[in-house]
């Protein structure tokens, strides 16, 4: 990775730092600032769409550990998230705190995914997505069977100390808060051994099990670390809509955590903003933009209704199929490329 | 001359291997003594590597046992035999081409490291201190094999010549009481061979110069060489193994091996 | 005794006739794995792309239904060559799980185009088979379980003859072991991908006017195509007579638990259950029932 010009490392400690240069704090506390302000002067819809985004953020930064770092592909996220939503809901409802209810939905979601990364032992790559789709459809029925997935489960509104955390607004601070936590947990363990332990894993399993590490030990462990994450994003959602519902966590649902793990760069953590903001942001501008389309056309043409209805899948499809022949490191990547060329012009040694 | 009994450090016993209807190794027995460097020589296909990857756990064999610091290997997941102290690297050069350098080395000290995932995720403190602990060691190593310039960059992006290099680096990583090396020479030039050949006794001998790490201060003190270039092999090993279609056929020291009329036969390919 | 085996029949020949359409679908992921080495998740929108096209054929421009049917597999090996020209192509040689989230998105293009052209709602062909059927034991053995099981059959059944003895069947199955080695014996990879690539789609598409005209035509019903890798799953992924006994095996499984444990457990088990057998065969038995475990080399 590029660093500056002028900037050396003097010292272990400067060398794995993820904050290198006074700059970089400078940014950094900038943009926390402004976070924190954000709903000062930010109108509520858009604060919804921030709250949202904060918390695929959080899932995206688990599924970015498991199938980024550790290269096992997932495609049941959302199901881990649906875990995750009920577990806490339903505690919430016979009485237990929000904030511990939460935490236990995402251990739960945790030792699930356990249970559906359990065949990592024996197989790899694409029999294991074929898992975690199994994981997808037999999750979702267990729910709907056994814990009211299709009526849903009410969650009355967060509370902190005296402070009822009913609007978009208010949520935003929780979701920021954990959303920093998490972010953190998630780069630490990218730095050191654990997250070395995925990486190995991913790039040539053989030679993982010839340093000593445990491959399918550390398989189960991106399960439970990243579906944790899911677990906890689904709660914190389903305490956002007061409701949890499997309408959310859909098959398709699952499939753009995957795409933005993969637009965003696979196994990077900035890979996970660019790719959570980027599809958030694309799927926004569809719900928006489609219906004003629709409205266009005359009400006789053919193609008005599907418009609407299509323009997400059409996006996704598109977006994706797009990076995937000619971005295939992802966003990340990009903005290394932006970041290298900007101080390489006009001249290198600026 | 007085022969120094030696310690054995491994005991392969009568290992049989068999894929489907191909039988790779038959009834091998060897041992793999202190203070040695032990060369296992044959022709292509003669079951070199298929014996590294036994002792190493890649392989199951159906029959014998391979003991090693009292236990019996067979059977063991390979992270567990890494655990041991058994390190080793590939002939076709396992690395993980993603990662720099520092990285691949890194990851070997992966059992050296005892914080978990949960100092790992709060990462001040424990984690960070051990971090720079090992950060420490593995540029010790990078420095003995003088790859400092290439400290940063992807693996994949290396020639080959480098590669095999970072390949050594990263198993002695592993601070390994026996070290497997397949075939490294493969591929290489005579300048590099030699490079290479230095570098193996280097870790062989260990190295009286201001390192802080015992392990390449002592040196590596059982290597196990598979390797086809006979001058190599001549000139550094002290015991010879050599294998025909699975079988060994003959062990000794040098001058014994390249005057038995089995191995010439068999592998040099003329009657002299 | 009579009319509990009266009850048994009417569970498992639907389930074993549907059973050996999704082994069609099957036919079509494995054929394609085999082939080209890529993972065809898009085989349910491929599928029900074929209920859509005989919809077009059949009722909106009100041809004949063997011509629909005719005109309908044409049209799906073409969109087959214009997607692998579109998205398999400028893939090859990419690693697998790339490969794989292309035929996320090229589903996800497939679904959206049926959408924006033909709308949301539920649509309806005209049966294949008339209504009816042989009474056995007591009850009725449908015309349309009957003709589809058979149909598959015999589709199945031709094929794999096929590629055992044709030459160019030969040849596809050389590069599906050894793409280099094809090459140099003069076997054009990017000519069998396409050929590969374009029979998985029909055979899909030839699922997919099975399956709707059973039921319905829906987009949302793309994801019985995955029952189908379930099948290739079950059976082997490299095997292609292998879906056979998966097709039938899975088919069981769903006709059974449908009938006999739908009192017991909430919801519908049907598409569940073949879930169930994924994650059972990929605990104990991943490489299917008849295909072979793969020694990695090191």
């Amino acid at each position: 990775m590029m660093q500056p010009c002028g900037v050396r490392n003097t010292g272990y400690a400067q060398q794995l730092s993820i904050v290198r240069t006074p700059l970089q704090w400078v940014y950094l506390i900038a943009a926390l600032i402004l976070a924190f302000c954000l709903p000062l002067f930010a109108s509520s819809y858009f604060m919804t769409f921030m709250v949202y985004l904060g918390i695929t953020i959080i899932s995206a930064l688990g599924l970015m550990l498991l199938s980024g770092y550790c290269g096992q592909f997932s495609m049941g996220h959302a199901a881990f998230m649906m875990v995750g939503a009920f577990t806490t809901a339903n505690l919430n409802a016979s009485g237990i705190n929000f904030f511990i209810a939460l935490i236990l939905g995402g251990i739960v979601a945790a030792a699930v995914g356990v249970v559906f990364g359990l065949p990592s032992g024996k197989v790899k790559d694409f029999y294991l997505i074929l898992s975690t789709l199994a994981a997808q459809f037999i999750i979702t029925y267990v729910i709907v069977g056994w814990f009211k997935g299709d009526v849903g489960v009410h969650i009355p509104a967060v509370k902190v100390g005296n402070w009822t955390l009913a609007h978009a607004e208010g949520y935003w601070y929780l979701v920021l808060v954990v959303l920093i936590l998490m972010t953190f947990f998630a780069k630490s363990i990218t730095r050191t051994k654990v997250g070395r332990a995925f990486i190995a894993v991913r790039d040539n399993d053989i030679a993982a099990e010839a340093m000593g590490i445990n491959t399918y030990g550390y398989k189960l462990l991106a399960f439970a670390v990243g579906c944790f994450y899911a677990g906890v994003a689904g709660g914190l959602w389903a305490g956002f809509i007061n409701f949890a519902t499997v309408d959310h966590y859909s098959l398709f649902d699952s499939i753009w955590y995957l795409a933005i793990v993969f637009v965003g760069g696979v196994g990077t953590i900035t890979g996970v903003f660019f790719g959570s903001i980027f599809i958030r942001g694309l799927k926004e501008i569809a719900y928006v933009v489609s219906p004003l389309i629709g409205n266009l056309l005359p009400p006789s043409n053919p193609f008005a209704e599907g418009i609407t209805l299509s323009l997400p899948y059409f996006l996704f499809g598109i977006i994706l199929a797009v990076f995937i022949i000619f971005e295939p490191r992802g966003l990340a990547h990009r903005w290394e490329l932006l970041k290298a060329s900007g101080r390489l012009w006009p001249w290198g040694y600026w | 001359m007085i022969a120094v009994q030696k310690e054995t450090r491994v005991k392969v016993e009568k290992i049989r291997l068999s894929f489907g209807g191909v039988t790779v190794l038959i009834d091998i027995e060897l041992e793999i003594k202190d203070n040695e460097i032990y060369a296992i020589i044959g022709p292509n296909g003669s079951g070199k590597t298929s014996l590294l990857n036994c002792i190493s756990g890649f392989y199951k064999p159906q029959q014998g046992a391979i003991y090693y610091k009292g236990k019996n290997l067979v059977g063991m997941r390979p992270h567990k035999i890494a655990g041991l102290g058994i390190g080793r690297t590939f002939q076709n050069l396992e690395l993980f081409t993603g990662l720099s350098t520092l990285d691949n080395l890194r990851a070997a000290r992966h059992l050296f490291i005892k914080s978990g995932l949960f100092s790992g995720a709060l990462y001040f403190g424990p984690a960070h201190h051990e971090e720079i602990k090992h950060m420490r060691v593995v540029e010790e190593i990078i420095d003995f094999l003088e790859i400092e310039p290439i400290r940063n960059r992807a693996v994949g992006d290396l020639p080959y010549g480098l590669r095999k290099r970072v390949e050594l680096g990263r198993a002695l990583a592993l601070e390994p009481d026996v070290l497997l090396v397949d075939e490294p020479m493969a591929g290489m030039n005579l300048e590099e061979k030699e490079d290479l050949t230095r570098f193996l006794l280097d870790i062989y001998e260990g190295t009286e110069f201001g390192y802080d790490s015992e392990f390449l201060k002592k040196g590596v003190k059982s290597i196990v060489l598979v390797e086809h270039d006979m001058g190599v092999v001549m000139d550094i090993a002290e015991r010879i193994t050599v294998f025909d279609f699975g079988r060994k056929i003959a062990e000794g020291t040098p001058d014994e091996i390249s005057g038995d009329v089995k191995v010439i036969k068999a592998y040099l390919g003329q009657d002299i | 005794m009579e009319a509990q085996l009266a009850q048994l029949f009417t569970y498992l020949i639907p389930g074993i006739s549907k059973g050996l359409v999704y082994a069609l679908i099957a036919l079509g992921f494995v054929l394609i794995y085999k082939c080209t080495g890529i993972f065809n998740l898009a085989m349910g929108e491929m599928m029900i792309l074929g209920g859509y096209l005989l919809y077009f054929f059949a009722v909106q421009i009100g041809l004949p239904l063997w011509a629909g049917v005719i005109l309908t597999i044409a049209a799906a090996a073409v969109i087959g060559l214009a997607t692998n020209r579109l998205f398999i192509r400028p893939l090859i040689g990419q690693s697998t799980n790339a490969m794989v989230l292309v035929t996320l998105a090229l589903a996800s293009i497939v679904t959206a185009s049926v959408i924006l052209i033909w709308g949301s709602q539920t649509l309806y062909v005209p049966k294949l088979f008339p209504d009816g059927g042989i009474p056995i034991m007591g009850s009725t053995l449908q015309w349309n379980y009957l003709g589809f099981g058979g149909v598959s059959l015999v589709l199945l059944v031709g094929l794999l003859l096929f590629f055992r003895y044709s030459r160019f069947g030969l040849s596809m199955m050389a590069i599906s072991e050894d793409q280099q080695s094809a090459q140099a014996l003069g076997v054009s990879v990017k000519r069998i991908i396409e050929v590969a690539w374009v029979l998985g789609i029909s055979t899909a598409s030839i699922g997919g006017i099975m399956l709707t005209s059973l039921t319905s035509v829906q987009y949302g019903q793309a994801t019985l195509g995955l029952i189908g890798i379930a099948v290739a799953l079950v059976g082997g992924l490299q095997s292609m007579g292998g879906v056979i006994a998966g097709g039938l095996l899975v088919g069981l499984v769903q006709g059974l638990s449908a009938g006999y444990l739908e009192g017991f457990f909430p919801g519908s088990l049907q598409e569940v259950s073949a879930y169930v057998v994924m994650m059972l065969i990929l605990l104990f038995r991943p490489q299917g029932f008849f295909g072979w475990e793969r020694i990695e080399r090191v």
